[in-house]
Order: C-alpha cells, then structure tokens, then sequence
C-alpha cells in the first residue's frame, strides 16, 4: 500500500478563492486518516487534489515518496467512492465492478477473479446477477466499494460515501468500512461532515475550517484535547458548552454569572502562568461532565451552578437536560434515573476537573 | 469571434467531414455569403453522415429545423419525445475513456453523446416519462461521480427543463450554455448548474457593467469589497443561506453565537451594512454577487 504525503499545499481558484491553505499532512501506510469539518471548508479539494480531479495551486503532493503534483489521476493507482453511488443502471452487479477493468482491458479471467473476490470481501455474492434497482441503499454502496476493491489500488479515497443511506444504514456501513479497512489494509482518507462518523471510523483524524487545517490527532485527543474553541464545538455531540467568565486575579476560580467556580490546581497552574489572572475566558464544560445527582453536588460543591431546566429529553440510556445560563444555552447529559423535569430549578455540578479554557479573542485553548 | 475564425471553424469542419482539404483564395461572394456557402456544404456532408452530425448543427442553428426534419426519419430520431439536454465543460482536455465511459452509460440508441471540442460535451437523454428535478439532479450527479471515479476526469454539468419537441433542443442547448456561464462567474465552486435555479445571477447576469459600477459605487464600493476576507465572506454566504438565522448559522459553522454577532459587527463597520436587517442584506448580497461578477470579467 502507501504513504502519502503533503508538503504546503493549497489550492487557490481563478477567482481568488483560496480553497485550501497551507495543508500539511504524512499519512502513514494503512492508516485511516478522516478529513472533517463543516461544509465549505476545503475537505473534498483536499482529496480531490489527492486524486488528481483539482489541481494543486503550489505544494507538493507524494505518494510513496513519488511526486504526484503532475501524474495523471489515472496513474495515480488510486480508488474513488463518492457519495452517488454512481452505478450503470442497466448492468448487473458483476457488470458494474468489472466495467472499470474491462475499460482497461484486463484479461477476462482476471476480472472475473478479482470482481468475485472483492464479492467474498464485501458478501455481495449472491446478488452478483442483480440491476441495481434491485438493491437496497446500503447494497448499492457495497457495490460501488466494491469497484473500488477490484483495483486493488494504493489508496481509497472516499468522499461521504453514506450521506445518501438513512441513519441505520449508515451505521451499519460504518462498521462494513471499518471491518473492511482491517482486511485490505488499505490507506484509506475518508472525507465526512458527520463528527461521530469521523470518531468511530478514523485512526487519525485532520480537523478543518475555512480551508485551513485546525488539528491533526486521534479521535481521543481531538474530544479531550481540543486545540481552539471551534475544534471544541465540533467534535463532540451534543456539543461543548461554553461560558464567558472572569478568572480571580490568582486564577484559582472563575465567576460565571455570579457563580464563583473553583479551578484545579494543574489548570490554575496553566492559566497564570499565561497571565490570564482577572481576564475575560470562555470556559468550555462537555455535557456528560455536568452533573445533577445529589452525591456530585455535595462533592464539589466549589463549582455548583444553579438554574431552570426549560427542557428534559429522554433517550432512553440518558436524558438531556436544557437550560440558560449566562445567557447561553446549556445541555447537561445525566442519568436516565435523575428526577429533574422541565421547570424545574435544580443544581448543577460542573466537574472541573474536565474543563477546557479559551482565549476570548484568539480563541485558543489555554488549559484542558 | 472575426470572419477569419468563423471561416477557419468552418473549413476545419469541411475538412474533416469530406477528408480534403479545401481553402477559398478567390472569392466574389461577401463575407456573409462566403460563410452561408460554408455552411451550406458543412450540413450537406455532416447531415449526410451522421445523426451526433446532425444534432451537432442542429443545436448551434446552423442548421434550420426546416432542413433538420427531412433527416429525422433517417436516423430514427422522433420528433415528438421528452429529452434532457446536459452540457458538460472539463477545466482541462478530457480523455476517451470520458467519451466511452458515457457512451456505456447510455445504451439507448436514442441517446447522444455529442463531442463539442476538447472540453466541451452534450448529453442528449431520452425519457419515457417526465423526471422530476430531483431526479435530474440525482442523474446529473450521478454521472459526474461516475466520470470522477472511472475516467478520473473531472467536469462541471449544466441543465435547462426538459423539452417535449426536437424543435426546441436549440433554445435548451442555449439555456444550458448560459446556466454554465452564469454558475461559473457567480458561483465558481459550484458542479451542477440549473438554468431553472439561477436565481439573482440570472438577472444580475445582463446588468450592463456602467450600472454595476454605479451601484456599488453607491453602496459599497470594489475597494471596500476587496479588503473582506475570505473567513467573513464564508460566513456572511453561511448567514444569508440560514435565513439570517444567528442560531442557525453559528450551528452551522460551529462558532459561537457571540462569535458571529462579534464579526457581523465588524463586517457592518467596514461597510456600513449591518447583514441582520433584511434591507441591508439584500444590498450585501448584490454587491458581492456583481463583484463576482466583475472578478469574473
């Protein structure tokens, strides 16, 4: 398989546009790597340059130490799935994951080796005779994978290959491509709007923005280590909460709307020694480190808010609970088992311990 | 484009349609004259010869429908059936495998997959029964996505509605051309282009540049518009595509709300437009679709 690597890459359109900025990645053999961010932030160009469908503005792109700035996408020995499923309608299954190999005239017998291993692969034997009319989503994607498979190529790309299936589909096909990635040993880049999809799937995962790449890491790192505010929000669902709040001179606490909220020593200690003492932060506190349940209230007692609940959303192994704060609004993820309901005032402790800092005006993260 | 282009294009054509090389080097005939002689023998060897012929003049009026109807039968061609015109452009030289790969992709004899140029292609679809938009939409992406992964060939498609006669592939052929220009100058980064759905652009599109220049010297001038950077110019597109929802949009783009309100802000005192009043975003949102637009000239 293959290494990939891009060196300074950017891609930036007639108009001016400057799509991506400065991209620089090593993708090691057999990695998963997910690139994700919202729509508009240069993930797709991204891979697009990979495969050779944009061109690079400057930077230099390599595979296997190979530069490929100025390959044919052809010749790139590469395999794209996208979002379409992009199949012939009027040919079978076979048909459909040998038409790319007979387009180039690969003997007949290798073919059909090849189109029926990758049916082994992908449990589509059975349906090697069907249109695809015939086929449910989640068929119709193993199909289109599976022209990819029969490539054998150094590298899939796939660019949101299950925004077309339904909820349950999709986390069905999450864990075929994930299977499938151990068994092929493939590189794979993987290209997702959807935060859980980029957690469960990616070994690494490149967080963007506006075209600019705003962390590289594994799936836990980016949840418990985010580098700004945005990489914060993004990753996570529901999303981080985040507070605006005056640190004491010392740093030792912070005050959020008139809660003084006690700091541990290790972020306290992060904190002044960037010389935040008495400035303005926004205080970022996950949902599930928020917590209703008596025990944790007396516990920490440093670091209570109290406050309405204006909605109670049972999902069965959790509830979630709604409230404003701050001018903010706030969601805790509690026990199913907590007797708080909507309108009602309860109390709320914010596990310290967990929370994150960011700079008001940079919006960097100042401890975690 | 001059006489000499249109009489170069035109032997060119006579050349490879009849396999001699002809030139004119003494001509008593006009310009005008000399050029509808040309055209004249270009539609008598290529209509002869074949039906993506035939269409090929057809659809750039080279050919009257008049003369086209006396080949229809010939080729099988029905003069009466709902079709789909799609216009595709590659930004390079797009390779064969393109050309076969739709070719498969369209069995029907019916079908036509008409070669322009070197980036330029015309799909000619036959329906049986009506698609609805999303089904076009779904089929032009489709192909797309199917020219990307098997031909590694990327291109940008456009489309107008369906029509029911031949007779009006011409006017379909032309609205799709449009589509495909307007949706590069106003929305460059975009794939698929709808004539149907163009929106302003397809009005703002024949707006002569003396008017252009004058609005948004009135309101907000190219040397203001060319000071926003791209981050705010993503979000203000984001604010305007959530309905100026500030919820909404600081969902969207995962940036808190006191974020957005804080760069709207700065937006409005660079340009003395504040986005969240409905007036004032209208006037936002013109003057940066015609610097588009004049980026785009």
């Amino acid at each position: 398989m293959a290494d990939i690597q891009l060196k300074n890459i950017n891609k930036k359109y007639p108009n001016g546009f400057h799509a991506v900025k400065d991209f620089n990645l090593d993708i090691k053999d057999q990695e998963f790597i997910i690139f994700v961010g919202p729509s508009g932030c240069g993930k797709s160009t991204t891979l697009r340059m990979i495969a050779g469908l944009e061109e690079i503005s400057s930077g230099e792109l390599l595979i296997d130490g190979k530069l490929m700035n100025d390959v044919e996408p052809k010749d790139r020995d590469i395999a794209m799935v996208f979002q379409n499923y992009a199949l012939y309608p009027h040919m079978t299954v076979y048909d459909n994951m040998a038409f790319g190999l007979k387009l180039r005239k690969v003997p007949k017998d290798e073919i059909d080796k090849k189109v029926r291993e990758a049916a082994r692969i992908l449990d589509l034997e059975k349906l090697l005779d069907r249109k695809p009319k015939a086929l449910s989503g989640g068929q119709r994607q193993r199909v289109a994978m599976g022209r990819a498979i029969v490539r054998n190529p150094k590298v899939f790309l796939m660019d949101e290959p299950l925004s077309n299936l339904d909820a349950k589909l999709r986390v069905q096909m999450r864990t075929e491509i994930s299977k499938l990635h151990d068994s092929l040993g493939a590189t794979m880049i993987y290209v997702t709007h959807d935060q859980t999809e980029a957690m469960t799937l990616g070994t690494r995962i490149v967080v963007m923005k506006d075209g600019v790449v705003q962390q590289i890491d594994t799936p836990a790192n980016l949840y418990q280590k985010p580098c700004n505010l945005f990489v914060a929000g993004f990753i996570g669902s529901p999303q981080m909460n985040f507070l605006e709040g005056t640190l004491n001179a010392d740093c030792s606490a912070i005050q959020v709307n008139g809660a003084s909220l006690q700091i541990p020593p290790a972020k306290t200690k992060a904190l002044t020694e960037k010389n935040y003492g008495g400035k303005t932060v926004i205080l970022g506190i996950r949902p599930e480190d928020i917590h209703d349940s008596q025990i944790f209230v007396d516990t920490q007692s440093s670091s209570v808010i109290e406050a309405k609940i204006s909605v109670y959303e049972l999902l069965g192994a959790e509830v979630y609970l709604y409230f404003d704060y701050a001018g903010t609004q706030v969601t805790a993820r509690v026990d199913p088992r907590t007797t708080a309901r909507g309108g009602d005032t309860v109390k709320f402790a914010l596990d310290m311990e967990k929370a994150h800092f960011f700079d008001k005006d940079t919006e960097l993260t100042i401890a975690n | 484009m001059d006489f000499e282009e249109k009489k170069k294009k035109l032997l060119d054509q006579l050349n490879k349609a009849t396999g001699i090389n002809f030139d004119i080097t003494d001509s008593d005939l006009s310009d005008d004259e000399t050029l509808n002689k040309l055209k004249e023998l270009v539609v008598h060897f290529n209509v002869i010869d074949s039906k993506t012929g035939l269409y090929r003049l057809f659809l750039s009026k080279e050919l009257a429908y008049s003369d086209a109807l006396s080949s229809l039968s010939r080729f099988h061609i029905d003069e009466e059936h709902l079709r789909q015109i799609f216009y595709l452009e590659s930004p390079g030289e797009y390779s064969k495998e393109a050309v076969s790969l739709l070719k498969s992709l369209l069995p029907d004899s019916k079908d036509v997959v008409l070669e322009l140029d070197s980036k330029h292609l015309v799909l000619i679809i036959n329906f049986d029964v009506a698609p609805s938009s999303e089904d076009i939409l779904q089929t032009a992406s489709s192909y797309l996505d199917m020219l990307e992964t098997e031909a590694f060939t990327s291109f940008k498609l456009s489309y107008s509605k369906s029509v029911m006669s031949f007779k009006e592939l011409p006017n379909a052929y032309n609205d799709a051309i449009t589509a495909m220009e307007i949706g590069n100058t106003f929305n460059s980064n975009g794939r698929i282009y709808c004539y149907e759905d163009l929106g302003l652009g397809r009005l703002l599109y024949n707006v002569p540049p003396a008017e252009i220049k004058a609005y948004l010297n009135k309101h907000i001038n190219v040397d203001i518009l060319s000071q926003i950077d791209e981050e705010t110019l993503s979000l203000i597109n984001a604010f305007f595509e959530n309905d100026l929802s500030l919820a909404e949009t600081a969902r969207q783009t995962f940036i808190h709300r006191n974020t957005l309100i804080y760069r709207l802000d700065k937006f409005a005192d660079l340009t003395g437009y504040d986005v969240r009043k409905f007036n004032e975003a209208i006037t936002v949102k013109i003057s940066l679709m015609l610097f588009n637009y004049i980026k785009a000239q």
